[in-house]
């Protein structure tokens, strides 16, 4: 299990992924609301700089926005409407479960961590404002949504002082925070899902019902989804989970398909209600597995705009 | 069950390696914290009984495999109607099967014998199994009998003091595979794997000959109905020959080779030691001594012959030097080349009746046993001879008698005796007093029944216990016979006693001689067995034609297609009336005496039946033979070969028995028997079997009689060598592995017990190496399928 020690936060930022992913923005793929014009589609139309469209004036409307344009040509009165662009508010849900310990040269907590440090400061490049949430079986830490320079050292200071322990409740955060975040956003969840799969997914799925834009990241190790033991092993249950002796050969090709099973059921899961699902590997580097997410996610983006 | 090595059956505690790897694979394992635990525990819910189960085969397999193993070079052996007896003593049982014929005495030069190899290679042997421990050992003797002085013993000291205490070779033949044949018997009554080491020259006849059949005295003595008793002599029969060669040799090599082949496929180990002479062997013995005649009579000279063979490189000049009671020395001098056999004879005039000892000696050769040998002529004052007339020609002149011609040829003093010395005495009595009387019977050597009527039911038994008991009879029906009464009462068939070889018909030819001479038919003779004694004086092919042609006119017509068992047509009648062949003389053998029928009688009534009277030509040596031969039976020759039983008959009850060895080797007491002969003191008493004779020479039984007025006598035996050990024929080693395969020939006498002991696998060992390979491919392909799937 990765060493979990006093580190520097800005350990968190590596220089490498972050000069790989500013170039690139986090979009929020559904439209949020907002209050200062940004990047993100707003639910709301109404006077900003995008056209939309025009509509037949109605008594109470602003003249300001009548179009006399086509008053002339038709003399008919239309309201101009524009789309109007907001900034977002970015939750990050990191998993600090014990689960999440695990990794041989680096825990999942870890790379969670640096996966959600990076995001956070993209998120603040954008303007856009963004929270952190951690959490075990139940909220362990929260900050508030801001898009102020000093929640960034904020976030990086919580994610270091975090110890992953105790036992995960995923969907039942889920739900709590289903119902703390009033206002639509975009829900990054960084966890291994070592939880009940269908009621993570109704977490979601509350999530989503809630207008929110979610995200999952699934973290797992290397061994976790290789399963590389030869020797006799005895493998000791985390989160209070039994112990058990086995040869590890004779269980391997029984074990990737129990989690190769539990990984498709989660992506189906989250596919079936538009939520992002990425697998990620302790093993790969972050900067090409955010690069690669976030070009993707751009693109889908743009295609939908278009 | 039985293990040739049962000690390597720990081996199979090897099976606790692979549990304890196993159980050590389980203590030593790493630790990891999983986070995956769910996953990993329903993976191994799902397939746990699965993996135990194959966890299980795998090591079980594992497991097998030493134990199997070590069945498998423990070498078990399944023993017939022996269950599996963990406690059971285990350890190879080795069979010494020694070589004592005589040919094993055999001195090359100065090399040592056969025999002395034999021991030299023995006794090393004996003690690498001594020091082995827990291991049987068999002694058996093949010799004239194949004996067993050490049976299975796990004290070897017995088998070493046996073959201390065997110090020279026997004077016998030895039959090897009546010696096997005893060693598979002494096999299968053990359970554990044997070895079988047979020590011999490999002498052709040890290698061919068969199992000898007990002499005839021997059964007849046993069976016991046609005992008698004997005045002087021992009731023996001829020794038998056993020349080794034709069919008997084949099918003695066979018996010897299967028999082996049958001990190789039990799973023992067969070794044969050759220890045959080397260089060129020379040998020069006597391989026969007759008398002749054989019925000798007290100062009449007899004739003593005697074979010697040379079998050498070189030719030799034999002296030849012959002993009558052991003095009066005769010598010949015959000059023998290389396998030349020559005949010395010497005449001999025994002046004294009763048995005399002839021995015949040459000089001495690295053989020296056949270089003499011993003969006992049994010699009678004469040869008594009663002539039995029909009632209806007893009342006429002698002349007109039947059995006229026929005493007068015989005794020519007809009774006067005197001077003049006749082999025979001859007496006469008419048909009504023989019958009427039963002492006519004893004390004669001959019967001879002429024109007699039938012999009354009582008669014809007594006359068939004569013979059975070794007196001649001859019968020579007349024209007063009554055919159906004779074949009722005297005619034997196969497994019956009568007396009478062939069956009667009726009694053919012309009334008298005038319609003889005028009607000129008649037949001839046909000698049908010129090989038959009766007609040794008619080799002479002139007087053979002689007989051949001279005219027989009547005859009685006998049954003579379907002669029954023991009888044999010596000569028949062709021509005239004679229809299919009928005989005129014919033989019968019963018990230890013979029979003979004449159909047409000699003699010199004017009305006889043929013209074999017409010439002393014919009628004095036909009546010698025939009476010679008949008498042949009562003069018991005791001359036996060794290893043959000695029996002894004498007239009245003994007190005490016992057997004088020859060459000083001491006296053997004798049990006495039980009882009479047959229940009948008029029998005599036969003494129990003597089964000593292991060596060549004279023998006698020394007989006490429980009547002290009797003086004690001694009955000589003489026991003699087969003369076809001193042929020196030996089978060599590329014989032997031509005509024994399977069996192991070792000709340098070494054999290191261990290396045989590992070379020799059991049926059952074999079955459990393979069975140990099939588990090994068997876990090898198991592990391999289940490493592969894992992978």
């Amino acid at each position: 299990m990765a060493e979990l020690a006093e580190r520097d936060p800005r350990s968190y930022l590596d220089p490498k992924v972050l000069d790989s992913i500013k170039k690139l923005e986090l979009r929020a793929r559904l439209v949020v609301e907002g209050f200062v014009s940004g990047m993100h589609e707003s639910p709301y139309r109404g006077f900003s700089v995008e056209f939309a469209q025009h509509r037949e004036y109605v008594p109470g409307d602003d003249i300001r926005f009548v179009d006399w344009k086509v008053y002339a040509k038709s003399d008919r009165i239309y309201i101009k409407e524009f789309e109007e662009e907001t900034n977002v508010k970015a939750h990050l849900f990191v998993d600090q479960s014990e689960s999440m310990a695990y990794g041989e040269e680096r825990s999942k907590f870890d790379y969670a961590a640096t996966c959600a440090a990076s995001l956070a400061f993209l998120i603040q490049q954008q303007s856009d404002a963004v929270s952190l949430t951690l959490f075990d079986e139940a909220i362990t830490s929260q900050l508030v949504p801001s898009n102020s320079r000093a929640q960034l050292g904020s976030i990086l200071h919580r994610l270091e002082e975090a110890k992953p322990t105790g036992k995960t409740k995923i969907a039942a955060i889920l739900h709590e925070m289903a119902n703390r975040i009033t206002k639509r956003g975009v829900v990054i969840v960084f966890s291994d899902l070592f939880d009940d799969v269908d009621a993570i997914l109704a977490g979601i799925r509350h999530l989503r019902h809630r207008g929110h834009d979610v995200l999952v990241f699934h973290v797992l190790d290397h061994d976790e989804v290789e399963f590389p033991f030869e020797r006799m092993t005895m493998f000791e249950g985390l989160e209070s989970m039994p112990e058990l002796l086995a040869d590890p050969k004779s269980l391997r090709d029984a074990y990737l398909k129990e989690i190769q099973a539990f990984e498709q059921q989660m992506r189906r899961g989250c596919l079936a209600m538009r939520v992002d699902y990425q697998r990620i590997v302790t093993r790969q580097h972050l900067d090409i597995v955010l690069t690669t997410y976030l070009a993707k996610r751009a693109a889908m983006s743009k295609g939908k705009r278009r | 069950m039985s293990f040739l090595h049962a000690g390597l059956l720990g081996l199979a505690a090897l099976f606790t390696v692979p549990l304890i790897i196993h159980i050590i694979n389980r203590r030593r394992y790493k630790r990891v914290q999983w986070a995956a635990m769910e996953y990993l525990l329903r993976a191994y819910k799902q397939n746990r009984r699965r993996l135990r189960l194959e966890s299980l085969l795998l090591l079980l397999l594992r497991c097998a495999i030493p134990v199997i193993l070590a069945f498998a070079i423990a070498r078990p052996r399944l023993t017939q109607g022996t269950l599996v007896d963990p406690l059971q003593r285990q350890g190879t049982h080795h069979v010494f099967v020694i070589d004592r014929s005589y040919s094993m005495g055999y001195r090359l030069a100065t090399a040592e014998r056969p025999f002395d190899r034999m021991k030299q290679a023995l006794v090393p042997m004996l003690d690498q199994i001594g020091q082995r421990g827990s291991e049987k050992v068999t002694v058996i003797y093949a010799g004239e009998r194949a004996s067993v002085p050490v049976s299975a013993d796990l004290d070897t000291s017995k088998a070493q003091k046996a073959l201390a205490r065997l110090e020279e070779p026997s004077d016998g033949t030895s039959t090897l595979a009546d010696a096997i044949q005893e060693a598979k018997r002494v096999i299968a009554a053990e359970p554990d794997p044997a070895r079988v080491y047979v020590f011999s020259d490999f002498h052709r006849i040890a290698l061919s000959s068969g199992r000898a059949e007990e002499p005839a005295i021997v059964d007849s003595a046993t069976q016991a109905p046609s005992v008698a008793p004997v005045s002087d002599a021992a009731g023996t029969a001829n020794p038998p020959t056993s020349n080794g060669s034709g069919d008997a040799e084949a099918l003695g090599f066979e018996r010897m080779r299967d028999l082996c082949q049958d001990l190789v496929d039990g799973g023992t180990k067969v070794f044969f030691f050759p220890v045959t002479p080397r260089g060129v062997v020379s040998n020069t013995q006597v391989t026969s001594l007759d008398m002749e005649p054989e019925n000798a009579v007290a100062r009449v000279p007899v004739r003593v012959h005697a074979e010697i063979v040379h079998r050498g490189p070189q030719p030799r000049e034999v002296l030849a030097r012959l002993r009558v009671d052991g003095s009066n020395d005769q010598v010949r001098r015959i000059r023998l080349d290389t396998g030349e056999s020559g005949e010395v004879s010497f005449v001999v005039r025994f002046l004294e009746p009763g048995m005399h000892s002839v021995e015949i000696e040459i000089g001495e050769d690295g053989l020296p046993l056949d270089d003499r040998r011993v003969l006992v002529a049994t010699v009678r004052d004469r040869i008594r001879v009663l002539f039995v007339e029909g009632r209806e020609t007893a009342e006429q002149d002698d002349i007109l008698q039947e059995s006229f011609l026929m005493r007068s040829v015989l005794d020519p003093t007809r009774g006067a005796g005197g001077d003049e010395v006749t082999l025979f005495e001859t007496s006469f009595v008419d048909e009504d007093r023989f019958q009427s009387d039963p002492s006519f019977v004893r004390d004669q050597d001959v019967i001879a029944l002429f024109d007699v009527s039938a012999p009354r039911a009582d008669v014809a038994g007594r006359l068939a216990s004569f013979v059975a008991r070794g007196g001649g009879l001859l019968i020579a029906p007349g024209a007063h016979s009554l055919p159906d009464l004779w074949n009722l009462r005297s005619f034997g068939t196969a497994g019956q006693d009568g007396v009478l070889p062939l069956r009667l018909l009726t009694m053919t030819g012309p009334a008298t001689m005038l319609g003889v001479d005028s009607g000129g038919r008649y037949s001839t003779t046909r000698i049908a067995a010129s090989d038959h004694p009766v007609f040794t004086d008619f080799e002479n092919p002139e007087l053979r034609s002689i007989l051949e042609h001279t005219p027989v006119y009547r005859f009685w017509q006998t049954d003579s297609e379907r002669p029954p068992e023991g009888t044999e047509i010596l000569a028949e009648l062709v021509g005239g009336d004679a229809q299919g062949r009928p005989a005129l003389i014919a033989s019968r053998t019963l018990g230890r005496g013979q029979c003979l029928l004449l159909t047409s009688n000699l003699s010199f009534r004017p009305d006889r039946w043929n013209r074999l009277d017409d010439t002393d030509l014919l009628r004095f040596p036909l009546t010698h033979s025939l009476f010679h031969w008949l008498a042949r039976q009562t003069a018991i020759a005791a001359n036996r070969s060794v290893g043959q039983s000695l029996v002894a008959w004498v007239e009245d009850k003994p007190a005490n028995l016992y057997v004088t060895r020859p060459a000083d080797r001491g006296r053997v007491p004798l049990p006495l028997p039980t009882g009479p002969a047959n229940g009948n003191e008029a029998n005599g008493w036969q003494t129990p079997p003597f089964n000593g004779t292991a060596y060549a020479g004279l023998y006698r039984v020394g007989v006490e009689f429980e009547d002290k007025t009797k003086p004690a006598r001694e009955i000589l035996f003489a026991v003699n060598p087969d003369p076809a050990e001193g042929v020196l024929d030996y089978v060599g080693t590329e014989a032997l592995l031509r005509e024994f395969p399977g069996i192991d020939v070792r000709s340098d006498l070494e054999l290191d017990l261990g290396t045989a002991t590992e070379s020799t696998m059991s049926e059952l060992g074999r079955y459990f190496m393979v069975l140990a390979l099939l588990v090994v491919l068997g876990e090898s392909v198991l592990a391999g399928f289940l490493g592969t799937r894992r992978q």
